[in-house]
C-alpha cells in the first residue's frame, strides 16, 4: 500500500469500518510512513473534537420540560 | 403478550419507557440539524407523534436509537425543512481540492505541526459553526457518524441510501469542515494568510 491508496481507505478504517486485510495493509504501511502516521492522528483527533463539541445534551430542566410538552401532544392526539 | 395484542395504554407505556428516556441523544441531533433549540424542540415533538403512530413497527430487540433517529431525519428533511422554506441543499463541491494529508507530507515528521498546534486553539463553538455550515446531507453523515457513533450500516438505513453514498457524503463533509476550521484559524491569525491547503492530487 502508498500513501495514495492509504487515503482511500483512511475513514473506513478509522471508523472501524474497514475489513481485516485492509486494515493489516494500513497498519503495515503506518510502520513505514512517518506524514501518514501523523495524519492519521490528526484526523483521529479531529473526529474526538468534533464528538466532544457537536454532542450537546439539553439542561436538565429543558429535557424535563419537553418531555412533559411530548407527553401532552400524545394525550392530546389519543 | 404479541404487540399486535397490547392495548393502547400498554404501548403508550412501553413508549414513554423506553423511546422517551432517548429524549437527550435525540435532542442534541435535532439540534445540529434545525441549528436552534426552539426549532429543535418542534421537530422533536413531531418526531415523538409520528415515532408513537409507527410504534407497533418497531421490532423490540432491535436498535432502538436508530429507528428513532431514521424519524427524526425523514421528519427534519420532508416536514420541517419544507415547512420553514428553507431552499434545499445541494451537494456541493465545497471541502474538495482542500487535504490536510498534503500538508502534512510536505511538512516532514519533526516537531509539533501547525495543524496539531491549531486544533488546540479552535473553541467549541467554532467548531459546531463548522458542522452548522455545512450542506445537509453531509451534515447529517458526519453528525451520525462522529457524534452519535453509527456505523455506515445504521446510517444507510437511517438516511435511506447506500453505504457508498454514505462514505462519499462522510468523506466531503469532514473535508468541509477541515476546510471551515482552517479558515477560522487564518482569520484570526492562528496561521499566515499565505498559507493555503494544498489540493490533494
Amino acid at each position: 500500500m502508498n500513501c495514495r491508496e492509504m487515503l482511500e481507505v483512511i475513514y473506513a478504517y478509522l471508523d472501524g469500518e474497514a475489513d481485516s486485510a485492509s486494515v493489516a495493509e494500513v497498519e503495515r504501511h503506518l510502520d513505514e510512513c512517518a506524514p501518514c502516521l501523523r495524519y492519521i492522528g490528526l484526523e483521529k483527533e479531529i473526529k474526538a473534537l468534533v464528538r466532544r463539541c457537536c454532542k450537546q445534551p439539553p439542561a436538565e430542566s429543558d429535557l424535563d420540560r419537553m418531555k412533559l410538552r411530548i407527553r401532552q401532544a400524545l394525550d392530546d392526539k389519543g | 403478550m404479541a404487540i399486535e395484542d397490547e392495548s393502547l395504554d400498554q404501548r403508550r407505556q412501553r413508549f414513554e419507557a423506553t423511546a422517551l428516556p432517548m429524549l437527550a441523544t435525540l435532542y442534541s441531533g435535532a439540534l445540529r440539524m434545525t441549528r436552534n433549540p426552539t426549532d429543535a424542540e418542534d421537530l422533536l415533538q413531531e418526531t415523538y407523534l409520528k415515532a408513537f403512530a409507527a410504534f407497533h413497527q418497531f421490532e423490540p430487540g432491535t436498535n432502538l436509537k436508530a429507528w428513532l433517529y431514521r424519524i427524526l431525519t425523514n421528519t427534519y428533511i420532508n416536514d420541517y425543512r419544507r415547512r420553514h422554506r428553507e431552499p434545499e441543499m445541494v451537494s456541493g463541491d465545497e471541502g474538495d481540492g482542500f487535504s490536510l494529508f498534503e500538508r502534512i507530507a510536505s511538512e516532514g515528521s519533526e516537531g509539533v505541526s501547525p495543524e496539531e498546534v491549531l486544533l488546540r486553539q479552535i473553541p467549541e463553538d467554532e467548531v459546531r459553526a463548522a458542522l452548522d455550515s455545512l450542506p445537509d446531507q453531509f451534515r447529517m453523515a458526519v453528525l451520525l457518524a462522529d457524534v452519535e457513533g453509527f456505523s455506515y450500516k445504521e446510517i444507510a438505513e437511517i438516511m435511506d441510501t447506500s453505504i457508498g453514498t454514505v462514505m462519499s457524503r462522510l468523506h466531503r463533509g469532514r473535508r468541509g469542515m477541515q476546510r471551515s476550521l482552517w479558515e477560522f484559524a487564518k482569520k484570526r491569525g492562528l496561521v499566515g494568510d499565505h498559507e493555503e491547503w494544498k489540493a490533494p492530487r
